[in-house]
């Protein structure tokens, strides 16, 4: 049996979400967002950090497919290993600052059925205070599907 | 497509088309002329446009570049030169020239970038956002939300 540390996310509407805890970089606070066009509904705007321009996902839009009752004011800035080695950064809008966890192997539980598309986004579930929580693959979201 | 954002870093001069809150970067040799939109022959239609400019189709994109819009408050139109000679306007509310010097232009993240996308690259000034394109790019939009085809090669 092995525990491990991870944030939790509140994406609004009773939308949550885990990443790793070496996953999390930063949290900013209303920043200024940058509307791309012809972008898929739940990552059309980009934001700026520490030089660079991330795309920003709207993960209740991703799930929902409409927008969160309350706008999300937070964003988390995320990073996970590319296929180079390299970390590459994007960035998820949050309603509430994130939460640090401890999740045990013996947390280990099936996704939430409300929602199939769970499914495509995360690489495993666990329970956190009697409600399953999915873990997000970053590396899987964030990469592109083949046309 | 980050080579293409990157080969165009070397042109002097951009363009900037404003369509409402959109900012397009167009390479300023692929900008022909601007003429006011009263120039533009509107009782002509081709399909997709608002009328015509010496016989070009005119074009009138939203900030969403996702259909066709009327003509209501673009004052200038901005007559685009394609590779092989040919020509279409685009109706736009407001024109800059930007020296391309300082800006740094940067891939758009592929997770937002469709297939054909007429984004070649982004980039940020004071003001906000950037979004690279071409005249042959903005072209193959047009074409695909069901404007009129140009004879026009496929490269841009």
């Amino acid at each position: 049996m092995s525990a491990a540390g991870a944030w939790l996310l509140e994406f609004g509407d009773g939308v949550r979400a885990a990443i790793g805890e070496r996953e999390l970089f930063h949290i900013l606070y209303r920043p200024t967002l940058h509307a791309l066009p012809r972008a898929p509904a739940h990552c059309s705007r980009l934001i700026e950090w520490e030089g660079r321009m991330l795309p920003l996902w709207d993960l209740h839009r991703r799930l929902n497919r409409e927008a969160a009752p309350a706008a999300a004011e937070l964003v988390a800035i995320v990073g996970y290993r590319g296929s180079d080695g390299s970390t590459v950064f994007a960035a998820f809008g949050i309603t509430v600052p994130p939460q640090r966890i401890g999740v045990d192997d013996a947390d280990a539980c099936d996704l939430p059925v409300d929602r199939p598309a769970w499914r495509a986004l995360t690489k495993s579930c666990f329970s956190h205070s009697d409600a399953a929580v999915p873990v997000l693959d970053l590396a899987s979201m964030f990469t592109p599907r083949p046309c | 497509m980050a080579d293409k954002a990157r080969a165009r870093i070397g042109q002097d001069h951009y363009v900037v088309l404003r369509l409402e809150g959109l900012r397009l970067l167009v390479p300023q040799e692929e900008v022909s002329s601007l003429e006011p939109e009263e120039e533009a022959d509107m009782s002509t239609r081709h399909p997709g446009a608002v009328g015509e400019y010496q016989a070009h189709p005119v074009f009138a994109l939203p900030e969403t570049l996702d259909g066709f819009l009327d003509r209501e408050g673009r004052p200038i139109c901005a007559l685009l030169a394609l590779p092989d000679g040919d020509y279409y306007g685009l109706l736009c509310s407001e024109v800059s020239l930007l020296p391309a010097g300082g800006l740094d232009i940067r891939p758009v993240p592929a997770i937002m970038l469709e297939k054909d996308s007429p984004l070649l690259g982004i980039a940020l000034d004071e003001t906000g956002l950037l979004c690279l394109t071409s005249a042959a790019a903005l072209h193959r939009l047009i074409v695909r939300l069901g404007g009129i085809e140009l004879d026009t090669p496929e490269a841009a």
